[in-house]
């Protein structure tokens, strides 16, 4: 998997580099922002969305259907996509933790409403990576699109100001909601959802005719 | 042992079927695939490779199944395929690198060297290199990590005519070692005839024959007649012939042509064009 790891990284650093600009630009902006729910879950699905990316590269260039001519299984090409995506969400996920703490200190918001910024920014990304490497890795980048721009846009365009609205509709209600046990169980669902996307992508890959 | 196995064969497409393919590389030879776009080369290729799925027969390759542990047997394996790339921004340092991750038998000093052979640049971008360098990279790898078996695909399509002639002299050196085998199809079959043992015919997803070279060298010949010498030929004689104002061209089975025709030396070329295209 190492080799893989390698070539994805090298890849990432040069066809990349302008999503390195818009996550500098939105952390620092998110920072300041009294509304950084938005920017927060735009950066977790970007960092989910570059593992796909990377898929498209590859189709592009050939390497998928060279690869099979490589001792690298089907199997270990889709788990090197999973783990170099999880690697890219933890470490934006982390960048993103840094700024929601400076977010906290200049704007005086509470710990409660970062939590629960950061919480989104975790699910959506997850989920977006759910949704997305399945119909990529079954259909091929240019048949899956449909898909994932779906589901960018469900997490982009949607989910922050459906969360937005439900605080501001009733406050009472989301202060109890985010006291309950259901709050907890939600980032281990987007992990058993990931897990299960991850189980199902192995599945279609293993089938494709390249 | 044989390098390659394959019994009964099958693919279908739609408006295509590879039909019940028998096929045998013994360790140590090279066998040629020789056959127009669309015979099914590459699809066999890509079946041997387990890139595909068959629908009928069974292949072995370096004495094992295709079952889930192929990917080790790919280890053993080098390959060059027409249509294959390496990621575009990188450079064959950098293939090298990933490349020594991925296979453990990796000889980066006969990497470096086979790339230096090859002049390829080493920290040119793959996206840069032109169609010759491209095939060159394939080749540099494909020859890197010890294997025993070469399968080639039009791997000499787009190298210049030195290169692909020092080419020709590594894919012979490589089978001094009775352990390795080469699998090549080309379409340039003059590089066949020098370096193949064995000559394989595709057409229309048909094996036509598959025989050693020597043994269709001797066997078949050209010979020039009239129309009414060609009516008096056993017609099984003929493989194939073609008729022009001045007389008959046929390519003909020494054996079943009576004494006293002249028959000339056949090339691959003409063999593989008049069994395909001659009339019979």
């Amino acid at each position: 998997m190492k080799g893989l790891l390698y070539k994805d990284w090298l890849m990432l650093k040069k066809y990349c580099r302008v999503y390195l600009l818009v996550l500098i630009v939105f952390l620092v902006v998110s920072v300041s922002a009294e509304e950084s729910i938005f920017f927060s879950v735009y950066l977790m699905v970007l960092s989910s969305v570059l593992g796909v990316t990377l898929v498209s590269y590859d189709e592009k260039s050939g390497w998928e259907r060279y690869c099979d001519t490589l001792p690298c299984p089907r199997e270990l090409r889709v788990n090197e996509k999973y783990v170099f995506s999880l690697i890219l969400m933890g470490a934006v996920f982390a960048a993103l933790t840094v700024s929601q703490v400076l977010h906290m200190q200049i704007t005086g918001s509470s710990g409660r409403e970062v939590s629960l910024t950061l919480l989104n920014a975790f699910i959506c990304g997850l989920f977006t990576a759910s949704i997305s490497f399945p119909a990529v890795f079954r259909w091929g980048v240019e048949q899956g699109r449909i898909i994932y721009f779906v589901a960018i846009f469900a997490m982009v365009g949607l989910e922050p100001g459906a969360v937005k609205f439900v605080q501001e509709l009733s406050p009472e209600m989301t202060a109890q909601l985010f006291g309950s046990w259901l709050v907890s169980a939600l980032p281990v669902l987007a992990l058993l959802i990931f897990l299960g996307s991850w189980r199902l992508s192995l599945r279609l890959y293993r089938k494709r005719v390249l | 042992m044989n390098a390659i196995e394959i019994r009964d064969l099958e693919k279908h497409y739609p408006g295509f079927t590879l039909d019940r393919v028998n096929l045998t590389l013994p360790s140590g030879c090279i066998l040629g695939l020789v056959g127009e776009n669309g015979a099914g080369k590459s699809t066999t290729i890509r079946l041997i490779l387990n890139m595909m799925k068959n629908d009928g027969g069974s292949i072995r390759v370096l004495g094992a199944e295709q079952d889930e542990n192929f990917s080790k047997v790919k280890e053993q394996i080098g390959v060059v395929l027409d249509d294959m790339g390496f990621p575009s921004c990188m450079t064959a340092r950098q293939i090298g690198k990933m490349m020594k991750q991925l296979y453990r038998n990796w000889d980066e000093a006969m990497y470096q060297k086979t790339l230096k052979w090859l002049a390829v640049p080493m920290d040119k971008s793959f996206e840069k290199y032109s169609r010759g360098m491209k095939m060159k990279q394939s080749i540099a790898v494909a020859l890197s990590h010890h294997p025993k078996l070469l399968i080639l695909d039009e791997a000499t399509s787009g190298l210049d005519p030195v290169v692909r002639d020092s080419f020709v002299d590594a894919v012979m050196d490589f089978t001094r070692d009775e352990e390795c085998s080469v699998l090549i199809s080309s379409h340039i079959v003059s590089d066949l005839e020098r370096m193949c043992d064995y000559i394989a015919f595709m057409h229309e997803g048909k094996l036509l024959l598959c025989e050693e070279k020597d043994v269709l060298m001797e066997r078949y010949g050209v010979i020039h007649v009239t129309n009414e010498q060609m009516e008096e030929l056993d017609p099984e004689a003929i493989l194939g012939k073609r008729i022009s104002p001045y007389g008959v061209e046929a390519v003909a089975d020494r054996t079943k042509i009576p004494e006293g025709f002249s028959v000339n030396p056949v090339s691959l070329e003409e063999l593989f064009v008049f069994m395909v295209k001659g009339e019979k």
